[in-house]
């Protein structure tokens, strides 16, 4: 009694201090925290009217799309920190490397026009994502075998092409989506900067000859192989494809004023044949068969972005909150490793609503680079129905679905080179990322994870064609039983 | 071995990024506080020529470092009023104190730029027999005198509210200020302050006077 009674005082005054830690960090994080004296002289922020914007340096696309994107409208007054946010912006363009603003004068006093020297990608682009990853557990990837080395590559290769004076299309080769991948932007959306975004990809994923719905497929390589959500399947399992699959993409953005903007994000997957495999069980028996699955994603967020760089961050912030709404369908029919089938589920379904936040925050360090912090949350409502579980038993259940992430990163440039011939950088970067999640309540899954963290290391190099990323990777999961 | 080939190294590459321009003089004046003067003439250089001709804000921040310890900083920003030609500029020192001048065209900044003196860092930081070498950095970087704004707000708010509870007497913002505390805000003004950097340059410098 009295040793809680002399502990209170200190944990109350604790928590006070941390409290206190914690506003000053808010404060912090929310203002860019950095010290000047009150008394230093400075040069106000200046203020200029805008008659007229002017676009340099682009012949691949049309410069209403610079304008759009840079929100920056005529007639009005812009300060220097609105002007530097629309410098940031349009860098973020996909077809822009790097943009400089410069000021005219006007008509008249005090009016100037704005030009903005932009300096574009080629319109033959490529990608190449190269991981390799050391895993505390054995995996299984998508095969029978399991495996604590995992390599995946992502190869893309495509060209751009105006479409009007407010759309960009594509298309490419390879990807995450798909062998084939056509897409389309436009940008001025209903003239209010706004912007749409479609793209249509087909991959081809048959793994052999014989017949994508031949139970023979079982233990077979698949493609565009993912760990889906725990909310959408509770078994910590990888689901790929063995046959064609065909996804639609869209993307819808509505600026707010800023930095901030509404987005709407959608998705749309059909595969005909597929693989499902408990990641982290070593058991054969447990490989299913998918057909007839249809994956669907919806989320619209709140987005306030100020990050100067797409590929290499070294300063912004980037929040997004919003509701995140996915399903996923499909017979899963369970196999044991010779064919035999041991259990059907037919017309399986799961459905997630959530509320799902992310953040990052980028700081310059030194003169070649950045540190980085950011977390991921997601905390929603989970149906599931007919999915066969880890003892081979539908599983029926109404769980909560929760999940978080942080992140800390650090950039170094080792090159760069950006003149008006050449544009080369090269960047080491390393991160470490703690995660967990679950469901509640329990379904008594096995080989589920509750928490984990991965490290990675790898270097990044980007020129006017594309960006070559190669990293090392070492995750490590929760050891279960 | 392999330190005395980091050291080499490090020094390589000060070196190299030094072959830019000429070094800056870096002395202790009559008060032990390091002033760095002889700036090159770095406002030709493409990217800088274009930015301090854009009509929007450069600045040009210094620090003084030794062996990665940053000693002080100071900043210079500079804007070219397209109407009436002539270029707003403010100098600020390590010490907190600045300078405002108006200058009539390029060749008066240049003028005016040769002749700048700046203290990067007060008394006591490099006192005898200290080391008498040091690195001199210069960032210039477009746009940052905007996003210095908030963050300068906030501490002076932060500062100010501290005095006040503290029940000091708040006059003169001079008056609040320590030394100590003088000193860790010329370096924290010097670290602070990064940007995709237009132009910069490392020198390593001897220092001379305050003997």
């Amino acid at each position: 009694m009295s040793s809680s009674m002399t502990r209170d005082p200190i944990r109350r005054r604790c928590r006070i201090r941390v409290l206190a830690l914690l506003a000053f960090a808010l404060v912090a994080w929310t203002t860019g925290a950095t010290a000047q004296t009150a008394a230093t002289p400075r040069l106000e922020e200046g203020r200029f009217f805008l008659e007229k914007i002017t676009v340099e340096g682009v012949t691949t696309f049309a410069p209403e799309i610079v304008v759009a994107e840079s929100l920056l409208k005529t007639g009005r007054i812009y300060s220097e920190s609105e002007l530097r946010d629309a410098v940031h912006r349009i860098k973020r363009l996909p077809l822009v490397l790097d943009v400089e603003f410069s000021l005219k004068k006007g008509s008249e006093r005090d009016r100037y026009e704005l030009v903005i020297r932009v300096r574009e990608t080629r319109r033959w682009f490529w990608g190449l994502d190269l991981n390799l990853a050391g895993w505390s557990e054995p995996v299984s990837v998508s095969g029978v075998e399991t495996t604590s080395f995992t390599e995946s590559d992502l190869f893309l290769i495509g060209r751009r092409f105006a479409a009007g004076r407010h759309g960009i299309g594509y298309v490419a080769l390879g990807g995450a989506d798909g062998t084939i991948q056509v897409g389309y932007t436009h940008h001025d959306l209903f003239g209010r900067g706004g912007f749409g975004s479609l793209s249509l990809a087909w991959a081809d994923c048959t793994s052999d000859d014989r017949g994508p719905a031949d139970p023979s497929d079982v233990g077979k390589e698949g493609c565009q192989t993912e760990l889906v959500g725990l909310g959408l399947d509770p078994t910590y399992s990888n689901w790929s494809a063995t046959t064609d699959t065909v996804r639609l993409r869209l993307t819808l953005g509505y600026p707010l004023g800023g930095n901030r903007s509404l987005r709407l994000k959608g998705s749309y997957r059909a595969t005909e044949f597929g693989l499902r495999r408990l990641a982290l069980d070593t058991d054969p028996d447990r490989l299913a068969l998918v057909s007839d699955r249809y994956d669907v994603a919806l989320n619209l967020s709140w987005v306030s972005n100020s990050v100067d760089d797409p590929v290499f961050p070294t300063k912004g912030a980037l929040v997004e909150v919003g509701l995140d709404a996915q399903s996923l369908e499909a017979n899963v029919f369970q196999y044991d490793i010779s064919g035999d089938p041991l259990a059907v589920a037919a017309a399986s379904r799961s459905r997630q609503l959530g509320v799902l936040a992310t953040a990052s925050r980028h700081w310059p360090v030194g003169e070649r680079g950045a540190f980085s912090l950011g977390g991921e949350a997601l905390i929603g409502r989970s149906r599931i129905r007919d999915l066969p579980g880890y003892d081979l038993e539908p599983l029926d259940a109404d769980v909560t679905v929760w999940s978080a992430s942080a992140t800390a990163g650090y950039g170094l440039f080792l090159k760069q080179l950006r003149t008006a011939e050449r544009w080369r950088e090269l960047r080491w970067e390393s991160s470490a990322q703690l995660f967990a999640g679950g469901v509640a309540p329990s379904l008594g899954q096995e080989q589920v994870p509750r928490y984990g963290g991965r490290v990675t290391t790898g270097l990044t190099y980007r020129n006017t064609w594309g960006v070559l990323r190669f990293t090392l990777s070492w995750i490590g999961l929760e050891a279960t039983p | 071995m392999r330190r005395a080939a980091l050291v080499a190294l490090a020094l390589a590459s000060v070196c190299a990024a030094a072959r830019a321009a000429p070094p800056p003089g870096v002395s202790l004046d009559a008060g032990q506080r390091l002033v760095v003067g002889r700036l090159a003439a770095i406002l030709a250089e493409g990217a800088v020529a274009r930015q301090l001709e854009s009509g929007l804000t450069t600045t040009f921040v210094f620090r003084a470092e030794v062996a990665g310890r940053v000693l002080g900083g100071a900043r210079v920003d500079v804007r070219y009023d397209l109407w009436d030609e002539v270029f707003e500029v403010v100098a600020v020192g390590a010490d907190g104190r600045g300078e405002r001048v108006a200058l009539a065209g390029r060749k008066a900044l240049e003028t005016w730029w040769s002749g700048l003196e700046l203290v990067v860092a007060e008394r006591g930081s490099l006192t005898p027999p200290g080391p008498r070498e040091l690195v001199l950095a210069l960032e210039v970087i477009p746009f940052s005198a905007s996003e210095q704004d908030d963050a300068q707000r906030w501490f002076v708010r932060s500062f100010g509210a501290t005095a006040a509870r503290d029940g000091s007497r708040v006059t003169d913002p001079a008056e609040r200020r320590g030394d100590s505390l003088e000193k860790v805000l010329s370096v924290l003004m010097a670290t602070s302050i990064r940007g995709s950097a237009l132009y910069s340059a490392r020198w390593a410098v001897a220092v001379t006077g305050g003997r």
